[in-house]
């Protein structure tokens, strides 16, 4: 029997999962290419007795999250790139006061307002923090909107987990396609969160707050968030390796990227070239001790794909670490490269080796 | 076609646009040039606007918003779809945008009779699922659209998954939901390659077009 399937949209099927693992409370604004997600919510919040609510602003949608999240509840915001910028600085308060959540960024073209087409160009603010202080952020990087249902049920658990914010990145074109999923059954925890702000009826009163004027204390603040995320990196990093067995040439890419350059991957098997692909499901941490074992292995060149001008190729030489060339091609300003494209760079690089 | 104008609506990813871009291309045989309007504001992905070029080459003109506003997602309805559906005397197909989108018909106030007004429906489709669903989505369209509609296209598909029996399955779904709003159910719609096992059926084999770019045919990489 194969299970049921639907036929959903990304944004939606996004919508549906974090309804499954048991988010109540959505806080958004409208900005294309992920507005189906709100619209998604708006309507089935009610049905499952859940709050969504149109903030005026991608900032107050933020601090409304902060302060649902404040409460143990499981809760949610989305945007796209723009928005996204905005939300920097509630992202950085919520890591401040370790509260979990978890931060759509459905991308797309930029800077600025830039068009509604789709990219991957806030890899930087995403990995690198976009916001202020020293801080880490699991994020989490679909290439199909079955993975994009999984990966949203994993991103609540696991920030439930660490007490941290979870980015759930796509981009336009993962957001606006529909493909079969089915939903798997979710077991929500109902773990006592000692730390939540319940009501201070017959126990002592418990604060959450980012602000900590002794600095040896916000030192001390800091180290324990350090070590969360050093448990994170540890534990953490997600990729999948396509036919990189006896790979010559090995293509790096996320999302959208990754699955286009899949097909060129297969393309180029056809022709008999020794070609594999590995996808970072992490974004960070960062996947890159099996790129490590990939070059020490033998794979003489990489490829790193991007819809943007280079960015996630910066953490791919430092896992590569010059024990093998990298090279990038990327596509910019919410263009979307073709697996021909992909396929003529591969041949390029490969027949310059001859 | 009993109309020359016909309306394409249903939720959105119903499959409207494939059903509207085959509707105009069997239209091309005539005296006169087939009208598709491109009236969806409603996502600005996989609309018939983008296959313009290769529309207009095979002999349809793509009637979307001017300049650079058609690649937006802005509320704009070009003057000339608005021309086309009220005084064009040749063949007219209207793309018209899911749920919502809709409403840019409402704002038209078409007279009944002067159109065919087509709900394409996936019972596949999350929100269409039951004929419950698809009837109360086609009394809102109606409502939304002011207009009448004059019958459904059964599209029942799981994208790449699809097999003949899942057609037939959604079939008897769209005709159930059909029979309780008193219209006909008057094609299906399947991908091309499915059509020699769909015998006995009134049927528009799809060429699909609106694909994501990892779909490419291997030709394409050759």
């Amino acid at each position: 029997m194969e299970p049921m399937m639907t036929m959903m949209k990304g944004n939606e099927a996004l919508g549906e999962a974090a309804i499954r693992a048991g988010c109540r409370f959505f806080f958004g604004y409208p900005i294309t290419p992920q507005s189906e997600l709100p619209a998604y919510m708006a309507r089935r919040m009610p049905e499952v007795g859940g709050t969504f609510l149109q903030a005026e602003s991608e900032l107050a949608a933020v601090n409304m999250l902060l302060g649902a999240a404040a409460t143990g509840v499981r809760a949610m915001t989305s945007s796209s790139s723009p928005g996204y910028s905005l939300k920097q600085e509630g992202i950085s308060y919520m890591i401040g006061s370790q509260l979990p959540c978890v931060v759509v960024n459905i991308m797309r073209g930029g800077p600025g307002l830039g068009n509604i087409q789709p990219s991957q160009s806030d890899y930087f603010q995403i990995v690198k923090g976009g916001g202020h202080g020293d801080y880490r952020m699991i994020a989490l990087a679909p290439a199909a909107v079955q993975e994009l249902v999984d990966l949203t049920i994993l991103a609540f658990d696991l920030a439930d987990f660490y007490r941290n914010p979870v980015a759930l990145v796509g981009d336009g074109l993962l957001g606006q396609t529909m493909e079969p999923v089915s939903f798997p059954p979710v077991k929500t925890t109902d773990d006592d969160k000692d730390w939540a702000l319940t009501g201070a009826h017959n126990r002592p009163k418990r604060v959450i707050t980012s602000l900590e004027l002794n600095p040896e204390n916000l030192e001390a603040h800091n180290r324990v968030l350090q070590a969360k995320f050093a448990a994170m990196e540890e534990r953490e990093a997600r990729w999948e390796e396509y036919r990189c067995e006896d790979a010559e040439l090995v293509v790096v890419a996320y999302g959208t990227s990754a699955r286009i350059a899949r097909a060129a991957v297969d393309a180029a098997r056809n022709m008999g070239l020794r070609v594999g692909l590995y996808r970072p499901i992490t974004l960070w941490p960062f996947p890159g001790e099996g790129l490590t074992r990939l070059a020490e292995q033998g794979v003489r060149r990489f490829l790193d794909v991007e819809m943007s001008s280079g960015q996630m190729v910066e953490d791919v030489k430092l896992a590569v670490l010059g024990r093998a060339r990298v090279d990038f091609y990327g596509r910019l300003g919410g263009m979307v490269p073709t697996p021909r494209e992909i396929l003529g760079q591969i041949q390029e690089l490969m027949g310059g080796e001859a | 076609m009993k109309a020359a104008r016909t309306l394409l609506l249903g939720h959105f990813g119903s499959g409207k646009t494939e059903v509207a871009i085959f509707l105009a291309l069997s239209l091309c045989a005539g005296q006169k040039r087939p009208m598709l309007l491109d009236l969806d504001f409603i996502t600005p992905y996989y609309r018939s606007r983008d296959v313009a070029d290769e529309l207009a080459a095979a002999g349809v003109e793509v009637v979307r918003p001017a300049g650079e506003l058609w690649r937006s997602d802005l509320p704009v309805v070009a003057a000339r779809a608005v021309q086309a559906l009220t005084a064009y005397d040749g063949p007219v197909v209207a793309d018209v945008g899911g749920g919502e989108g809709a409403r840019v018909l409402g704002s038209m106030r078409l007279s009944p009779g002067t159109y065919e007004a087509l709900m394409v429906v996936n019972p596949y489709r999350s929100g269409t699922e039951s004929p419950e669903q698809v009837v109360g989505y086609a009394r809102w369209l109606e409502e939304i659209g002011r207009i009448r509609l004059t019958g459904l296209v059964n599209n029942a598909n799981l994208g790449p998954l699809t097999r003949p029996e899942h057609v037939l399955e959604g079939l008897a779904q769209v005709e159930e939901a059909a029979r309780r709003l008193n219209l006909p159910v008057r094609w299906t719609a399947v991908r091309a390659d499915l059509a020699d096992a769909l015998p006995g059926l009134d049927l528009l084999p799809l060429t699909l077009r609106m694909r994501p770019p990892w779909e490419a045919p291997a030709s394409a990489l050759l």
